[in-house]
């Protein structure tokens, strides 16, 4: 089997036919491709990529957040693939400023945890999810440590007291400082988003 | 075995039980809420984190070469496919593609690693359920095998081996003539553990018919790997992306399930493991007809400059020490770099904004969403058949908790 390009482009410009609006189009890979949708169609497109027999992206690989520290500051990247005819494709969704988005979890009950996962490293909250809670940090953690203006090192330090008995929490003390060296990169700093 | 629940003519309540992340057959650290009616699972809920270490937090702070070993400590008994992950992610991102000398390596590691992985997976599954023999037998094999990365790397399991841009070391010398008498000798080792288990009425009753995964389940809970190959579909993506992973220089034979069941996948990871051996004699034969030889990459963006280069040569110099301090410069744009990991897709997600740190390094790793489903595959089964189907999924808290 070839992942094969011309039936990607294909399946492109069904989807324009389909949703007769203008898409922004990248080409990951002479195979994979991207394209920006907007975040109140997210629910129709995914139905209908799901469903219709033109394109049945019957599985959702992957979803992830970036904090992109621009203007529309949280996007959220959907891996979705095609078994049927072997496409991959990537939707990438801007996040409103009211952090709130459409959970995709009646049409593919695989992205539970992974909206969870979102939810707690990110604080975007999937409407109509039922079940959002934290999911991989600690009982009672606060704040959402995937955000750039979270610190690498946390608020928090955990230890065992060998007095008290028990684990506890103190503010985190360190004896020295984070050495983050911020090299300024000669480079051409063209920004993705 | 299923139990239909219709005798219920009083109502009690359900009792809750506590599958502590202590727990031996828990593989590492699951803890699971389980709701249990009488002896039969109604509902599983599983929390996880306990092994969070923040790895994609970390990788935004690292640049490339100090992100590769975190791959190794994800997944901690298939190594070196995630290595390959991540450095094809960043191959992808600045559009570079390796020789073919080095992409029959890689298949070379990543199949010692699919051995090594699925050596740990079927033998503890059969520890879990009660057979304990084939697991002492498994662990001697994969010593053999881990002297074949030590030997390359100097490393038993976190090996680093594998860079962007190829390779950092050559093959040591007779490292083909060794690998040939060890998969002269593999096969009838896997025999040895199928005599054990395959018509052993234990093995065999407790996991036929336990667990079944339908397809359309299997899809829409993101299953890749053995658990949807085990329930029909031929979903492999070393055949499925052939082109651009190397795998079309080799036969490859996908098995799939027919039931769908624990039993299924057990021999799926058999069938496996001996499809693996004949890549890697197919591997060692082009090796032994290849007259080139190891090239260590020349570009010293991504490859640094060898020692008595460096001493010698002013732009090496600063080569190296650019490498080393900067590290590799990613330039801005997204780009996913995956590959059939043992346990199913790995993929690496890279996004960066033009500086040598990316923005962004999301992991998607196959356990996570296999524990997922487990809420689905437990339902209606008995306590017991617990331990058989956390074996089945093969789990390993490193890569499911990051």
């Amino acid at each position: 089997m070839i992942l094969n390009s011309q039936m990607n482009l294909r399946s492109y410009t069904l989807f324009l036919k389909i949703f007769n609006k203008k898409l922004n189009l990248f080409y990951l890979d002479d195979s994979i491709f991207l394209i920006d949708i907007n975040y109140k169609d997210l629910q129709v497109i995914s139905f209908i990529l799901k469903n219709l027999s033109f394109f049945k992206y019957d599985s959702l690989i992957n979803l992830f957040c970036v904090d992109s520290m621009g203007i529309n500051r949280y996007f959220l990247f959907y891996n979705l693939i095609s078994t049927k005819f072997n496409y991959r494709l990537f939707l990438r969704v801007s996040v409103p400023k009211t952090m709130v988005i459409d959970s995709l979890i009646d049409i593919y009950p695989g992205v539970n945890w992974l909206e969870r996962e979102i939810w707690d490293f990110f604080g975007i909250f999937f409407y109509a999810h039922g079940d959002l809670r934290r999911i991989l940090t600690d009982y009672g953690f606060d704040g959402f440590p995937l955000r750039k203006n979270f610190p690498l090192t946390g608020f928090f330090e955990v230890f065992y007291d060998a007095d008290v008995k028990s684990v506890i929490y103190t503010f985190l003390e360190t004896t020295q400082e984070l050495r983050f060296y911020n090299f300024t990169t000669p480079w051409d700093r063209s920004f993705f988003f | 075995m299923k139990i239909s629940r219709e005798y219920k003519s009083f109502k009690v309540k359900n009792f809750l039980l506590n599958f502590g992340p202590q727990h031996p057959a828990a593989h590492g650290v699951l803890r699971l809420i389980l709701e249990l009616d009488g002896e039969l699972v109604v509902k599983t809920e599983a929390h996880i984190g306990l092994l969070h270490r923040g790895t994609e937090k970390l990788i935004e702070y690292k640049n490339t070469l100090q992100a590769l070993p975190y791959f190794d400590r994800l997944d901690y008994v298939s190594m070196m496919v995630q290595e390959y992950a991540f450095s094809v992610a960043i191959e992808n991102l600045l559009g570079y593609k390796v020789n073919t000398y080095d992409v029959v390596l890689r298949i070379v590691f990543i199949e010692i690693t699919r051995i090594l992985n699925h050596l740990l997976a079927i033998t503890t599954h059969a520890l879990d359920v009660g057979a304990m023999t084939p697991f002492l037998w498994a662990f001697e094999e994969r010593e053999k095998l881990m002297f074949f990365y030590e030997r390359i790397s100097g490393a038993r399991l976190h090996a680093a081996l594998i860079r962007p841009g190829g390779f950092t070391r050559s093959v040591p010398y007779g490292f083909f003539e060794e690998l040939k008498e060890f998969l002269k000798q593999f096969p009838s080792r896997i025999d040895e553990i199928e005599d054990l288990l395959n018509k052993n009425r234990i093995w065999y009753q407790r996991l036929f018919k336990i667990g079944i995964v339908n397809m359309k389940d299997a899809l829409n809970y993101g299953f890749t790997g053995v658990l949807l190959r085990g329930s029909g579909l031929s979903w492999d993506l070393r055949e499925v992306e052939d082109m651009k992973n190397g795998y079309d220089l080799f036969n490859l034979n996908i098995p799939i399930g027919t039931v769908g069941d624990c039993y299924d996948r057990y021999l799926i990871r058999l069938y496996e493991m001996r499809t693996s051996c004949l890549i890697l004699n197919d591997a060692c034969s082009f090796f032994f007809n290849n007259t080139s030889n190891f090239t260590k990459l020349y570009d010293h963006k991504l490859m640094p400059p060898s020692r008595s280069m460096m001493k010698n040569s002013m732009e090496s110099l600063i080569h190296h020490f650019k490498f080393y301090t900067e590290g590799i410069f990613l330039p801005s744009g997204f780009s996913y770099g995956t590959i059939e990991a043992p346990k199913g897709e790995f993929g690496v997600s890279i996004v960066s904004a033009g500086d040598s740190l990316p923005l962004r390094c999301n992991i998607r790793s196959p356990g996570f969403f296999h524990l997922q489903g487990l809420d689905c595959l437990l339902k209606n089964h008995l306590i017991a058949d617990l331990t058989a189907i956390i074996g089945t999924l093969d789990l390993v808290f490193g890569e499911i908790d990051r």
